[in-house]
């Protein structure tokens, strides 16, 4: 008798060991038998999930056979990879399109060409261009986002200060508020990313063909050791780190989001995606952005890039569905619905962008004073090294090093 | 009973009964040292189904590597420092917990708390504490130092996690000396106590002796908790600022999930293995004889 159940317990152990991997093809099987369709959507944009909860709904009303379920996990991005090369690609899943890593996703196969579907045509061409991956379309760009310079509207006024235009009237507002006693500027540099996207933007506004110059070091053709423009970059994200609220490095993103939500600083260069966090933090809070100033005035572009856009995996059993939200998501009316619960800047054409906050940035962009994240050329691995090069700069605040940790990330990254 | 103990097939049923262990720890980690083993020779980057065997090429770039060398040596100074504060203050509390003091299992329960709790809910409150509490603190009482979060500071950084680590990694070792000191006989005091001993006299030559074997469990675990540290950073750092807190284990996890490194990340921690191996193997030889 005791054998017997030794057995069978032996036998229960085993089996609950391996329940795990059998579940998923249960639910598949079931979700066919009560006739809806399930389709995971992937969404590696946190501050995004509720805009899509709402979307979802909106779709499911329209398309009660299918249901989309939306599946946030942190550090989706880094998630997102291992899935697909474990052969488990979601059906449906966000992505930023203007990355190497998405690059190597589509050249490895993982992704669905969408260049020939119908819903394409609604994007703006522009960035239908700018997003293409050997002119071929793999994601549906959603929205834009664009970086620049968020200020306290009632601190400004108080203290007189027009919004700059150039880089020396930037230096002097952050004078005269530090002689009011005030902090100018809060920065978020305890999380690399934040010193890694600020960089760029320095790029854009402060080397005149920043593109080339990483190209050539990529190439193995120049080092970057005494790149002159670089230096001044450097020396420029040094200099405004003097007007910065204390401990910039151990500040986070959302220490310094609540820090300026509630008025310890002026000022705060971050990307239009913190709009809602800081309305969160502070609903009362005045305050809009301006883009960051160049040296001379007519030389200032804003960093634009496609915040989220849709891709769909080449081996889904659910294509058609999975296709079929992506058409609603394209359609102009669905855009402007994404469009002002996000407060983005819509991909899709003839969509307005209502977010008072960021006009002067959406001006600009109308005007096609626009720039790339130089991040989209670069090669696979690069990115995250270069947000570490970022954050030691104002860790070491040494313009040499950085230069020298700058050679070591980017020299001869492209020949392998 | 008998019947099983005659039966010639009990020695299959044992054998059963071991089986699931087996199976877990064959399929969840010796099958991944080896598939490890196996990419640390290659040039995989973590996505790609195809991938090129590029031989020790890896593990000579290791060896040229600065990042890894730093990360090595703070790994050991950290482990080092986690070793000596862990494994004092668990002793102190352990031997205070044992004394007679009032409302002893009150205080017990106290200094047990943090280890219950969960790592990156840890990591994020000690974020908060270190973001605006310290500081402020600092401030009102004028101290330069204490009035910076000194995880912002590359100097200070470790320590700042340092301090969660110890805070939350004396629980367990606290415990196991404490059980290892009751074990200890007290007629042994009794007689000492006769003798005319003084305190420390009974703690070096009755207590310590008795309690040396699990003082050497408690250290085991602390130094595998130092060489091994991950979460504590990632929660509380991230590795920075700059490369200030990449230990080995933030080292691999960057190089082979968000550099796309994932041979070089592999070809990593498979020469950690090798230098835990060495380790763990002198401090089993050592140990082993002091045991006897």
């Amino acid at each position: 008798m005791k054998k017997v159940i030794a057995l069978l317990l032996s036998a229960l152990m085993l089996t609950s060991v391996f329940s795990g991997c059998g579940n998923k093809e249960k639910t598949e099987d079931e979700a066919k038998t009560d006739g809806k369709e399930k389709v995971e959507l992937f969404q590696i944009k946190r501050e995004a999930v509720d805009t899509f909860n709402k979307m979802i709904e909106d779709f499911q009303e329209e398309n009660p056979e299918i249901t989309i379920e939306q599946n946030n996990v942190p550090d989706g991005d880094k998630v997102l990879p291992t899935r697909m090369a474990s052969d488990d690609t979601p059906a449906i899943f966000t992505q930023w399109p203007n990355t190497a890593e998405f690059r190597a996703q589509v050249k490895d196969g993982y992704v669905l060409d969408l260049s020939n579907e119908s819903f394409i045509k609604n994007i703006s061409e522009n960035v239908i261009k700018d997003s293409a991956i050997d002119g071929k379309t793999y994601a549906l760009p959603i929205s834009l986002n664009t970086m620049g310079v968020f200020y306290n509207v009632k601190m400004f006024n108080d203290l007189g200060i027009k919004v700059p235009t150039t880089y020396g009237e930037l230096i002097d507002a952050c004078k005269k508020i530090k002689a009011a006693g005030k902090t100018p500027i809060v920065f978020a540099d305890k999380d690399a990313w934040t010193c890694g996207q600020t960089m760029e933007l320095f790029y854009g506004n402060f080397m005149k063909d920043a593109d080339a110059t990483f190209k050539d070091a990529m190439d193995g053709k120049k080092h970057l050791n005494d790149d002159a423009e670089l230096k001044k970059v450097a020396k420029k994200i040094l200099e405004l780190h003097q007007y910065s609220k204390e401990d910039p490095l151990g500040t986070s993103y959302d220490d310094a989001t609540r820090a300026f939500a509630n008025e310890q600083s002026a000022m705060f260069i971050q990307g239009i995606w913190d709009i809602p966090s800081i309305k969160k933090a502070n609903p009362n809070l005045e305050f809009a952005m301006f883009p960051m100033p160049a040296d001379k005035a007519e030389d200032t572009k804003v960093i634009v890039g496609v915040d989220l856009a849709l891709a769909v995996s080449s081996n889904t059993k659910s294509k058609d569905s999975a296709l079929k939200f992506l058409n609603y998501m394209a359609d102009p009316k669905n855009a402007q619905k994404y469009a002002d619960l996000d407060g983005s800047i819509s991909a899709v054409k003839g969509v307005k962008c209502q977010t008072k906050e960021s006009k002067a940035l959406v001006d600009m962009l109308n005007q096609n004073k626009t720039f790339p994240y130089s991040e989209g050329n670069w090669v696979l691995g690069i990115t995250p090294d270069h947000q570490k090069v970022a954050q030691n700069l104002i860790a070491q605040n040494s313009v040499d090093g950085f230069l020298k940790d700058m050679d070591s990330v980017f020299f001869g990254k492209a020949k392998k | 009973m008998m019947e099983i103990k005659k039966g010639i097939n009990s020695k299959y049923v044992y054998f059963l009964f071991t089986l699931p262990a087996l199976i877990l720890y064959s399929v969840f980690y010796v099958w991944p040292v080896f598939t490890g083993l196996y990419y640390s020779f290659t040039d995989w980057n973590g996505l790609s189904k195809k991938y090129n065997i590029i031989g020790f090429k890896n593990y000579i770039n290791i060896l040229k590597d600065d990042r890894f060398r730093n990360s090595i040596s703070l790994t050991f100074f950290y482990t080092i420092l986690l070793v000596v504060f862990v494994m004092a203050i668990a002793l102190a509390l352990a031997l205070l917990l044992n004394s007679k003091i009032k409302h002893r299992n009150l205080y017990r329960a106290i200094y047990f708390f943090p280890a219950i709790l969960s790592l990156v809910t840890v990591g994020l409150i000690w974020n908060q504490i270190f973001y605006s509490v310290i500081p402020s603190i600092g401030k009102s009482l004028n101290i330069s130092w204490l009035s910076h979060n000194i995880l912002g500071n590359a100097k200070t950084a470790i320590f700042g996690v340092l301090i969660v680590n110890v805070w939350q990694g004396i629980a367990i070792p606290m415990v196991i000396i404490l059980a290892g000191l009751q074990s200890v006989p007290t007629d042994l005091y009794e007689a000492a106590l006769l003798d005319g001993a003084s305190a420390w006299d009974k703690f070096k030559n009755i207590t310590f002796p008795h309690i040396v074997p699990v003082l050497n469990v408690a250290l085991v675990i602390t130094m595998k908790a130092g060489f091994t540290v991950f979460d504590y950073i990632q929660a509380m750092t991230g590795g920075g600022p700059g490369y200030a807190t990449e230990s080995i284990g933030i080292l691999i996890y960057k190089h082979g999930m968000t550099e796309m490194k994932f041979g070089y990340g592999a070809a990593e921690s498979f020469i950690l293995f090798l230098i835990i191996a060495l380790i763990s193997f002198i401090q089993m030889k050592y140990l082993d004889k002091k045991g006897a």
